[in-house]
Order: C-alpha cells, then structure tokens, then sequence
C-alpha cells in the first residue's frame, strides 16, 4: 500500500532523531533488559515517533513530544510483557533490597551504572518515566508535561528518587 | 542535600556508551505500509468471512418452505449483517477512541485503558446479542414442528445459554479489571499529595472505598467508542422485537394445533 507524500514527517523526524537518539536509546535500556527485546523496542519507539510526528501540530515543545510518544510506546512495552511474564515492581517509596558502593572509580562506575538500570527496570511504570526524566536531567516543569502530573507532585516524586538513590549508592558519603 | 552526587549519577546515566541511531527512512516507509496493509487484510478477511455465511442465510431463506423458519434465518442474517457493520466501525472507534501517542503519559494510559474497558463490557451487545434472536427462532420452532426432541433441544438451548453467559462474564471480569488499574491512576495525584490513606485518612473515604484508594480527582469525560451510539440501539430494538414476533407467533401456533 502507497503512502502519500511523508517529506515534512520525514524531516521533523530525521531532526527529532539525531537530537533525542541516543536519549531513546537509554530511556529503552530502562524499560527492557533483553538485548534483542530492547533492539525491536528501540525500533517501535522510532516507528511510533515517525509516525506520531504527522499529528505534530508544535502546541509543546519537540523535545516533549518525543518523550511522550517513547515512554507511551515503552510503557505499553512492559505492560504487555507483564501479562506474558506476571514480573512485579516496586515503587519508589517502597523498601528497596540491599545497597552497593558508591561510584568511586571506573569499576564502581560500571558496577554501579549496572546497577541503577536494574533498580530502575524494577521501578512501576510512573516513577520508571520519572526516574529515566530526571536522570535526562529534564525539570520538574518539563517532567510534569510529559508525564501529566501535578507540577508538585512531580517535585514531591523528585524529593524520593533523590532520596533512593542516596540510599542505593551512599551518595554523599563520597571522600 | 548537596546537588553534585545527583548530578553524577545523571552524568553516569547520560555518558553510557549508546549507539547512534541510524535513520533509514525507507525502512520506516516499508514498515508503514506494511502496517496499513495488514489492518487492510485483516478487515477484508473479517468481511469476506461475513458474507460466506451471510450467503449461507441468504440461501435458507430462499430455500425454505416454513415461513417461520425463513424468519429465524432472516434475523440470523440481520445478526451477521449487524456484526459486519461492527467490525466496519471498529476501525473507526480504534482510531477515534484511542489517543494520540503524543498525549501525556498519564492521559494516553487512561484513555487506553477506559477504551478496551468499554470495549470488553458492551460484548454482549456487539457479539452476542445479534447472534440470539437468531438462534432463538430457529430452536423455538424447531421445538414446535418436532416436539418428540424437545430434550435435545432444551439441551442445546441450556449449552448455548452456557456459553454465551461464561463469555459475557469473563469479558465483565477483564473490564473490572480494567477499572480498577483506572483507579489506580486516579488516585496517583492525590495518593502523592496525601501520602496512603492511615486511620485518620479514612475517615474522610467512602466506606465503600477500599484501603489505598482515594478519591479520584476530575477529569475530561472519556467519549465512549463509536460503536456504542443511537444507531445501534434502533437496530438492536428492532431485532429484539422481530424475535418477539417471530418466536410468539409460532409458539401459539404450535399451541392452537
């Protein structure tokens, strides 16, 4: 089947790509922790995005956009794999097992790094979208955009991953 | 809290080695039309399978000398006709009812969800009830012209009734759930502000409100799909009242003789 003419769908998308690819690519890391899954998903974000990008009408900001369709179509992700697996998750206030070392050296960095997509592939899928926002340095403003919380709720949700990450990597017990 | 170990975690998290994305617009081209020729497969099977049998029906109308049994026919083919005009405007109620992925996260689960809920509760309406009046005309005078099966066709009633309840209750039971993961999105602004419901909080719940539910705060009414409009209860109306006159007429009939 013909498509019609896409070349306007084409360049916002080629733009909205080069700008947030590597951002999809580590926002996918944090939903899925198969390699091949994470590749098809990595995939479905940018199909989802081209084709999103016809409706595009400019009301947000790009950047918005883009988050939005990639954690709308990797929300949707691991909502079905749960389904086929039945995985649980925990929330960000909840207790979290066990913590490691902080991030002292290279070992300890990649140790860690692997440890904070694990924690973050864990965490239910509201607090996962805001974790992976503000680890994308992305502001409080900017996170309740996306995600369609209260501005206030976004800073409280903020005020815990701070304190969770504190908790998981002794954060601010660096020499 | 100072804000340089955050920041270390978000340089850590940003700096990780992440592949280029490679743009091939051709194959994201390929992909689209893949797609749209999939959904024009999918309907033109679904039409082409209503029209075998909706042939199948139109024959024993034609066929048939029973006059009651044309009408049991006839109201089965209007069941078939009623399903394919379903399946028709179920590729407009998939667009219309279900949002934009450019919507926020919050909206775009909601609305997902409150879509397939609507769906999964009106099951009875569009995939069963056309299917009834049908059934029940043909068996209703198929019980008058041969009451020495009476039996067998009680017990075909009995099995068809069972089926068609374990369909309408297991879709029931999948849009509560539905409902109630909606819920739990409802409540996640307040369940923020105000922390979880303790002793005191309950008190200002509904009793009816279980622990860890709050009350949900306002949003845009959900329009409901398109399948569920004036339209379809005329049609429903006038189907049931066809099986009214098509299964009363014959059973005082079979009555007088």
């Amino acid at each position: 089947m013909a498509l019609g003419d896409t070349s306007e769908q084409d360049r916002k998308y080629s733009e909205a790509a080069t700008e947030f690819g590597p951002a999809l690519e580590r926002l996918a890391r944090g939903y899925e922790a198969n390699p091949d899954k994470r590749r098809d998903l990595v995939q479905d974000i940018h199909f989802a995005l081209w084709r999103s990008l016809e409706a595009f009408d400019g009301r947000c900001s790009l950047r918005t956009w883009v988050y939005r369709v990639a954690h709308n179509t990797a929300t949707t992700h691991i909502l079905k794999e749960r389904r086929q697996r039945g995985n649980g998750w925990l929330a960000l206030d909840e207790d979290w097992p066990g913590e490691g070392p902080g991030i002292e050296d290279t070992v300890h960095e990649q140790q860690a790094l692997a440890r904070l997509t694990a924690m973050i592939q864990r965490l239910q899928p509201q607090d996962r979208q805001i974790m992976l926002l503000y680890l994308e340095n992305v502001d409080a403003s900017g996170i309740g955009e996306i995600t369609g919380l209260k501005p206030p709720n976004v800073a409280t949700k903020i005020h815990r991953i701070k304190a969770l990450l504190q908790r998981q990597f002794h954060q601010g017990e660096r020499p | 809290m100072t804000d340089e170990p955050e920041t270390d975690l978000q340089n850590l998290w940003q700096e990780q080695p992440a592949q280029s994305p490679i743009i091939d617009l051709k194959a994201l081209h390929r992909r689209a039309e893949k797609f749209q020729s999939r959904l024009f497969w999918r309907n033109t099977r679904e039409y082409i399978a209503a029209a075998f049998i909706g042939a199948a029906f139109c024959y024993e109308v034609i066929v048939r000398k029973d006059i009651y049994m044309r009408g049991g026919f006839l109201l089965s083919l209007l069941g078939v006709a009623f399903y394919a005009f379903i399946l028709h405007t179920r590729g407009r109620a998939d667009r219309e009812g279900l949002p934009a992925a450019g919507e926020d996260c919050f909206n775009f689960h909601r609305k997902a969800l409150a879509h397939q809920r609507d769906l999964l509760r009106a099951v009875w309406l569009w995939g069963i009830l056309p299917l009834v009046p049908g059934f029940v005309a043909l068996l209703g005078r198929q019980a008058v012209l041969h009451p020495e099966n009476i039996q067998k066709i009680l017990m075909a009633i009995g099995w068809i009734f069972l089926l068609f309840s374990g369909v309408i209750w297991l879709n029931v039971w999948a849009a509560g759930r539905m409902q109630k993961r909606i819920d739990e999105l409802d409540g996640v602004d307040r369940r923020i502000e105000m922390g979880k419901p303790g002793k005191w909080n309950a008190l200002f719940f509904r009793p009816s409100q279980k622990a860890g539910q709050v009350p949900f705060r306002k949003l845009d009414p959900i329009k409901p799909p398109t399948v569920f409009n004036m339209k379809m209860a005329v049609i429903v109306f006038v189907l049931v009242a066809g099986l009214l006159v098509l299964v009363l007429v014959p059973l005082m009939a079979g009555v007088r003789r």
